[in-house]
Formats: C-alpha cells, sequence, structure tokens
C-alpha cells in the first residue's frame, strides 16, 4: 500500500524510514540504506529507531543521477538543486549539516557558536574556530585522553545560562592525517573510524567519549588554537577583546537578536577565562589543557 | 582641511549614534549591534574614537578639529578624508546616523 507523508512521496519497497527521535523528526531515505547505516554511526544519542511510521520531514531518493532532496517544510542542503551529491559520504555530511539548521530553526533563542567543545569535568572549554588549527583533531586527542567530546564545529549555547549543548555527531577529519598524530592516536582514531572517503573521515567516539545530543553542560574557558610547526605547547591569557572578535567573527546562523548575542557573547568573554594556546603536538596540547582544566 | 561640510553636502549637518545601535564594550574595544541590519561589528581604534566622540551629536568640522588636536603630526587632510569615510561607512551600517544639513550661525564663519 502506498503511504503519503509530508513529503508527499509515495512509500515504496526499498524505503527507510530514520525517525530522529530525541529531535522529534524522521527522513525517508529511499534506495540508499548505506546513507542510512552511516547516519546511524556517526549520530550519538539521537533516539535513532528504524519504521517507527509518522510523516517524514524530509525524504532522500538515490536515483540513477545521484542523489534528490524532497522536503516540504523543512530547508534542504545547499546545492542540491543545482549540484545534487553523488556518494553516501556527501550525503551524510550534507545531512550532518542540515541536521544544525533544522535544530537552530526549532530553537531560534539559541546562539551558535562556530567552536569545537570538550567536556573536561568542571565544564567546557571552547575552542573557537580558526582556519586549519586542528580544532577537530584536538578535540579526538583529548577523548583518547578520557576527556569528553561535546562538538568538533558548532556549539548551540543558551544565552542566558552560557550553558552549552551537545548535537551529538562523530568529528570529521580531513584526510590525510598528519603522520605527526603518534601511534597511540593514531591507533584510537583508527579503532573509532566511521564512514569515510579519500578527503575526510568521522571518528566515532561513541558513548565512552562523547555526549549524546542534548546533553548540557556550561562553559568553563575559551581557547584560541594556534597551531605552528615547531613550538612547545603553552597556554597563555589573551586580551578579552581579541578573543571577542573571534567570537562575533564566527558566530552564524543564530536567528537572535543582534542584541541578545552581543550581549550574550560579551558576557561569556568577560565572565570566562580566556586563551591561547600554542602548539605543534597535539597530543603533547592534550595534556597541558588537561593539567589546566581537568 | 580637506573633506570638509563644504565640499561635501554628505557631511553637512549634526552626526549622532543611531538610537537603534547597541554597543558593549570588551577589553576596552567597541563592539556595536544594528538590530534592523540584523549585524554585529567590531570597531577598529579609530572608529571606536569616533563613537566615543559622538557622545554628543557633532558636526563634521568639530569631529576632525577633535581629532586633528589629538593627533597632531598627522596630515589634517587626511584625517578629514579618512573620518569621511568612516561615517559614511557607519552610517550605511545603521551605526549612526545625522541631522541637517543644520543652517549655520550667522557668527560661527
Amino acid at each position: 500500500m502506498a503511504v503519503r507523508g509530508s513529503t508527499g512521496r509515495e512509500r515504496h519497497s526499498g524505503t527507510v524510514d530514520l525517525a530522529l527521535s530525541a529531535a522529534g523528526w524522521s527522513i525517508s531515505f529511499i534506495g540508499c540504506p548505506d546513507v542510512v547505516t552511516d547516519l546511524e554511526a556517526i549520530l550519538h544519542g539521537w533516539g535513532l529507531t528504524r519504521n517507527a511510521g509518522g510523516p517524514p520531514d524530509a525524504a532522500i531518493v538515490k536515483t540513477d543521477r545521484g542523489y534528490g532532496w524532497e522536503s516540504a517544510k523543512r530547508s534542504k542542503p545547499v546545492l542540491w538543486d543545482t549540484r545534487p551529491p553523488e556518494t553516501t559520504m556527501n550525503v551524510i555530511s550534507d545531512v550532518h549539516d542540515v541536521l544544525f539548521d533544522w535544530y537552530l530553526a526549532d530553537h531560534p533563542d539559541l546562539l551558535c557558536l562556530h567552536a569545537g567543545a570538550v567536556d573536561f569535568g568542571p565544564g567546557l572549554v571552547c575552542f573557537p574556530s580558526v582556519r586549519k588549527a586542528g580544532k577537530s583533531t584536538l578535540g579526538v586527542a583529548l577523548a583518547s585522553r578520557g576527556f569528553c567530546s561535546y562538538c568538533d564545529d558548532v556549539l548551540p549555547v543558551e544565552p542566558h545560562r552560557l550553558v552549552g549543548i551537545a548535537m551529538g555527531i562523530a568529528p570529521l577529519l580531513r584526510k590525510p592525517l598528519p603522520a605527526s598524530l603518534g601511534e597511540d592516536l593514531s591507533a584510537f582514531i583508527a579503532k573509532h573510524a566511521g564512514p569515510s572517503n579519500e578527503n575526510r573521515t568521522y571518528v566515532c567516539l561513541g558513548a565512552e567519549h562523547a555526549a549524546p545530543f542534548g546533553r548540557r553542560k556550561p562553559i568553563q574557558a575559551l581557547v584560541l588554537l594556534d597551531r605552528r610547526e615547531a613550538a612547545r605547547a603553552s597556554l597563555e591569557p589573551i586580551a578579552k577583546a581579541e578573543m571577542m572578535r573571534e567570537v562575533v567573527m564566527q558566530n552564524f546562523g543564530a536567528r537572535s537578536s543582534p542584541t541578545l548575542v552581543l550581549d550574550s557573547f560579551a558576557k561569556l568573554i568577560e565572565t570566562r577565562n580566556c586563551f591561547r594556546m600554542i602548539f605543534a603536538d597535539v597530543m603533547e596540547a592534550a595534556d597541558l589543557l588537561g593539567e589546566q582544566f581537568a | 582641511m580637506t573633506a570638509n561640510a563644504q565640499e561635501n553636502p554628505e557631511l553637512d549637518g549634526y552626526w549622532k549614534r543611531s538610537d537603534a545601535a547597541v554597543a558593549r564594550a570588551v577589553g576596552g574595544d567597541i563592539f556595536l549591534a544594528a538590530p534592523s541590519e540584523g549585524s554585529i561589528h567590531a570597531l577598529n581604534p579609530m572608529a571606536s574614537a569616533v563613537w566615543r566622540v559622538l557622545e554628543m551629536p557633532r558636526t563634521f568640522r568639530e569631529i576632525c578639529t577633535l581629532f586633528a588636536s589629538a593627533f597632531p603630526d598627522e596630515d589634517p587632510r587626511q584625517i578629514g578624508s579618512d573620518l569621511s569615510e568612516l561615517l559614511k561607512t557607519l552610517e550605511k551600517n545603521g551605526l549612526v546616523g545625522h541631522v541637517g544639513p543644520v543652517t549655520p550661525h550667522p557668527d560661527s564663519e
């Protein structure tokens, strides 16, 4: 029997409806079971259930020409109309991105900090994005040392309490991985390797090393990463104005008013310790951060 | 001073902070939110200084005079040119506005 959901598409054999129960969403995957399997590998704490029923928020269809996206209400990844993806890895990384969009659309009161974040026990330490500074690799290195990864790229933040929210999405590392990672970290990454292609690989940390979707924790500090070719790992206080510039520049996607964003980030920067970390060896950096913040 | 109000009517009148702009000082730097534009701006030192002198409405000439006094080694013509460009940028982003032109007082020239 054909069933029509909110996408208006009839249900066909080969369809998997994946409910993301923790967020209250559902996506139909038609003719692409490998995409479902890979999403199940990279999403943690989302309450994933196959074929739980209910109308899907979107449908992803594999065709001879690549993948298509149908969605009546929800946003779709940019470029799918003009340049749809052709590989499983590209589909899951686009779904990964669109989950942020949907989450922020459902929670317009949240700020969006472009940063990695790791729980050291007393609170989160955030690493605002600096191009190719290695925040994702550092987050995985910290996970290998027993600290809990919250995110490697985007941290939703409750503006009034300055609490970060885990998105439960596996970190994504660029390939090739640097030879300088060392044996222990390379082995850890290999053990937790998830979906990958020639350019990128997910690292599926799971419950042991990563916070599930929706877990909340106060932010305790911000660290601007300064990766160099050769340097001993060091942490030094950074001017509040410099950190504020970085954080404001990296804020995106928030639907909150600019005044709320400005007030919240000003409060965050003024009330939390702010550092710059110079480093070359990522494990040395991870150990120094552990000593400082745990 | 070259970029004066007589030569550039766009600069005539009194410059003032936009009522809609919201300012916060963090670590000595000034950050402005312009709700109508949906944007946040980090001011550079010169823009911060302009924001501070616009605590009260001032003419372009008054602003130029203040900056020329503060930077006596700088070419006043360059100061005027830089301020002209800066004020127009701030106005375009909804952070300052100006009222006028105001008819000069007969004794002011």
